[in-house]
């Protein structure tokens, strides 16, 4: 994991919150390569066309023109894009909006955090995530993710 | 058809008894003739057999005395006139009885007078010879010879007439041989004849006889059966009458059995007795009279009238008939009838009053009904329908045709097509139309209707209401509904707003905090510092206190879908989450198995949350810090405090700690939003974390209250339905 660069997707309409995500992940000894992107629409357009799949994309839920929640579905219905992990990354910590995510096919669910330490942990967790392990066990209880 | 059989008879054995004698009669005379006939030709036939024995009599003398006299010629015997004297007697005698005996029969009474005439020959001649025998002379002797001669022929002649006698005698004798043998022979068969017609006679007497008398005991029994059976009480009456023949009383000639079950007296005792005196007010009753009147104009008389026997009132209705010289009286008990027509009397007068109070329900909740005959046609209305629709009751004729004309137009398609869909359904058809009144009042109406059979005749039952203040009061409801719809919309939205909006500046407001902390902190005056730890505290009480309130309004009670909690899963996961808190305050949590319960999950974890975050925040700070949760099962009547109890059982838990504890004054106030009983810079706090638990236990129809000593700890005592 450490040879290659980590390929990290983040979709997030809020210009600081995309500079934080960044400078958290430039922070993290993990190598990765992240691409923003400002709406749902981008993300999608990019998830279409590349020749390289992502190994995990970071979702808000709350954007413009195309909304997390509508990226989520599409790509759970892409034949493609259905085995790529997504972490939701939102502000919202109403259950509704968790429930919904998980159901639709989310794999993690973090609410943005409010200091930096915390934002840099959670990111690092998540992406260190065994994977296999944590879909295969995946339920409601550890669904949200807590640092 | 014993009556019938019985009457009918009567004049056929009448009949059958006369013709019964006549032949009888008929028959003993044939045969008493038949019997006088044999006694006369048996008569006959002796007289016949006595006259051949006095004809040989009469002949033998005559053959004695030719005798004698021939001896006496030769012997001269002189005293042959003297024997012949005796014997001419002797034939006298037989010569009498000879014509006795056949003075009937004329051939001998001839042959008789013949004989007797040749007897006087005799005589002349046996006197000459008995003259001329002493006579002695020469010309006597020529005289006797003559006269011997002449007896010769006398005697010839005797002869030839014993002969012809004796032959006519044997003729006669050989025909009435025969009559009697003839009249032998017949005599017993008429005789035989006679007794066998009798014995039929009497065989088919005692055969009517008998069958009769079984007919008569077979109709007996069935009368007596009939009278016994009868749930009538049959009795009889001879008057008793005073000397000027006015009728003072009447005895009781015969009472069926029923008369104990009426009076409770056997009809034994009663029957002999007087009217009067078994049942004495029968004599002012009118009972008597009756009977007086049926005797005196024989018409048939009938009355109904009430006796107290054994403290109860029995009705009684009695018949009486004139038979023969007395009173024939049938008597029915009515007392169930007359009971009957008390109750039926009684369920009219109520059924009289339910209709007027259905009639006044009818106007008060303005409803109306109707009855439709779809068979025959016709309708019936209520009065309070002709008055929903304005009219006055029975204004018009009773149809749906009429009642059609007041239907909105716009609504008569509808209202035609729930009177179709009712006559084809079985089920109840509502229909809702539009009435304008006979006033010009447009009013909503709602008609309930129902086909039914009854007595195999259809019809349609129905109720309409007027709606019109209901259905004002839907529209209201409904804006109101719409009103409401739209403020929860607005807070949904606000939620959002809170939830997501609002927090979003604040976080970032706060990354950058730790940001500026992290990197740019140092550079920072001791002044700088102390504001710039302000701006923190703020940022981090402003972001609890929107969280805060986010749950609190989350928490909504339209939440249904309880779900089956492990309450110890939920204390665990609680216990995790506040694990760095737990260890770093050094707190102890005692805890007894939690129960199963039927909630919302996230509440029940919100629940335990705040409580025990409240117990490691308010933690004595004297004592190490202890936190005891204890469950158990109680019944309603069990729990001290007052709320409303909706279920039998209730799980009692119980939060306690050793901590600061608070007034008990205050022990209501804690759960109300925003109450606060520390300063803010004591204890970081929003004041609503009790509120919250207290929503949630009121959600799950539970209750929550708290006691508390101050310095000592506190105990939160939550009760949820079992």
């Amino acid at each position: 994991m450490s040879l290659t660069n980590l390929n990290v997707l983040l979709a997030d309409d809020d210009e600081d919150d995309r500079w934080l995500f960044e400078q958290a992940l430039n922070d993290l000894k993990i190598k990765t390569k992240l691409l923003l992107f400002k709406n749902g629409k981008e993300l999608m357009e990019h998830l279409q066309k590349a020749n390289h799949q992502p190994h995990i994309v970071f979702l808000d839920l709350n954007m413009p023109i195309k909304n997390g929640m509508e990226c989520l579905i599409e790509m759970r219905k892409d034949v493609n894009l259905k085995g790529i992990p997504v972490a939701i990354y939102s502000t919202s910590s109403s259950e509704e909006d968790i429930e919904n995510t998980f159901v639709k096919g989310a794999n993690v669910y973090i609410n943005k955090p409010n200091n930096f330490e915390a934002l840099k942990k959670v990111v690092d967790k998540v992406l260190q995530l065994n994977w296999q392990y944590h879909t295969s066990n995946l339920n409601r209880e550890n669904f949200l993710f807590r640092i | 058809m014993y009556f019938r059989g019985i009457i009918s008879s009567s004049k056929s054995y009448k009949t059958a008894l006369v013709v019964a004698i006549a032949l009888l009669l008929l028959l003993s005379s044939i045969s008493y003739r038949q019997i006088n006939n044999m006694r006369k030709s048996a008569d006959l036939v002796s007289s016949s057999l006595m006259v051949d024995k006095e004809i040989n009599n009469l002949f033998s003398k005559f053959s004695l005395i030719e005798a004698f006299g021939y001896r006496s010629l030769i012997l001269n015997d002189s005293t042959f006139a003297e024997t012949y004297q005796e014997y001419r007697s002797q034939t006298d005698t037989a010569f009498l009885n000879l014509s006795n005996l056949s003075k009937d029969i004329p051939e001998q009474t001839q042959y008789l007078d013949m004989v007797s005439q040749w007897r006087d020959s005799l005589d002349i001649t046996i006197n000459n010879l008995n003259k001329y025998r002493g006579q002695l002379e020469q010309d006597v002797e020529g005289k006797l010879m003559t006269e011997v001669e002449k007896i010769d022929f006398i005697y010839q002649k005797l002869y030839s007439l014993k002969l012809g006698m004796s032959q006519s005698k044997q003729a006669l004798l050989k025909e009435r041989m025969i009559a009697y043998k003839t009249n032998t022979l017949f005599t017993p068969f008429v005789s035989m004849l006679l007794v066998v017609f009798s014995l039929i006679v009497f065989w088919v007497a005692f055969r009517k006889i008998n069958n009769s008398r079984k007919k008569l005991v077979s109709t007996q029994a069935f009368l007596e059966n009939i009278v016994t059976n009868s749930n009538n009480l049959i009795t009889y009456f001879r008057p008793v009458k005073d000397e000027s023949g006015k009728i003072i009383d009447f005895v009781f000639e015969y009472a069926s059995n029923k008369i104990e079950d009426i009076s409770g007296i056997p009809a034994k005792q009663i029957i002999g007795t007087k009217l009067s005196e078994s049942f004495p007010t029968t004599m002012t009753n009118g009972l008597f009279d009756m009977y007086v009147n049926c005797l005196n104009t024989g018409n048939i008389n009938q009355l109904t009238r009430h006796y107290v026997f054994n403290n109860e009132t029995v009705w009684l209705k009695s018949i009486a008939s004139k038979l023969e010289e007395g009173v024939n009286v049938t008597t029915i008990e009515v007392t169930q009838e007359k009971q009957k027509s008390e109750d039926l009397r009684g369920l009219n007068e109520s059924l009289f009053s339910k209709n007027a109070i259905l009639n006044n329900a009818e106007v008060i909740a303005k409803i109306g009904s109707f009855t439709k005959y779809p068979e025959v046609g016709n309708s019936e209305m209520s009065d309070n329908l002709y008055r929903l629709i304005g009219c006055k009751p029975g204004e018009f004729e009773p149809s749906f045709e009429n009642f059609k004309a007041y239907v909105h137009p716009n609504d008569l398609q509808k209202f035609e097509k729930g009177v179709a869909k009712n006559l084809e359904s079985k089920e109840i058809t509502e229909t809702n139309y539009r009435i304008i009144t006979k006033d010009d009042k447009l009013r909503h109406f709602k008609s309930t209707s129902l086909l039914i059979t009854e007595n195999g005749k259809q019809k349609i039952v129905g109720v309409v209401q007027d709606v019109t203040h209901i259905i004002k009061k839907d529209k209201k409801l409904e804006l109101k509904n719409k009103a409401l719809e739209r403020s929860n919309a607005e807070l949904e939205s606000f939620n959002r707003v809170v939830s997501h909006d609002l927090q979003e500046p604040l976080r970032k407001i706060q990354m950058f905090i730790s940001l500026l902390s992290d990197t740019e902190r140092k550079n920072l005056s001791e002044k700088g510092e102390v504001f710039f730890n302000k701006i923190e505290n703020s940022a981090g009480r402003m972001q609890l206190l929107i969280r805060n309130l986010l749950t609190y309004s989350r928490i909504d009670s339209t939440h249904e879908d309880f779900q089956e909690i492990d309450l110890n899963k939920k204390l665990e996961k609680v216990e995790d989450n506040l694990s760095e808190r737990i260890l770093e305050n050094n707190i102890m949590i005692i805890k007894k198995e939690l129960p199963i319960i039927k909630g919302i999950p996230f509440q029940m974890e919100q629940l335990f949350n705040n409580l025990l975050s409240n117990a490691i925040k308010y933690k004595s700070q004297t004592e190490a810090a202890k936190i005891i949760i204890d469950a158990s099962r109680v019944h309603r009547n069990e729990i001290p405090v007052t709320f409303k109890k909706s279920s039998k059982n209730y799980y009692k838990i119980v939060v306690s700690d050793n901590g600061i504890g608070f007034s008990q004054d205050n022990a209501t106030k804690i759960f109300e939003i925003f109450e606060r009983l520390h300063q803010k810079t004591e204890y970081s706090g929003t004041g609503i974390g009790l509120a919250i638990c207290k929503k949630i236990v009121d959600n799950h129809h539970g209750f929550i209250h708290a006691t508390s000593v101050v310095g000592k700890g506190s105990s939160f005592y939550i009760y949820l339905p079992a």
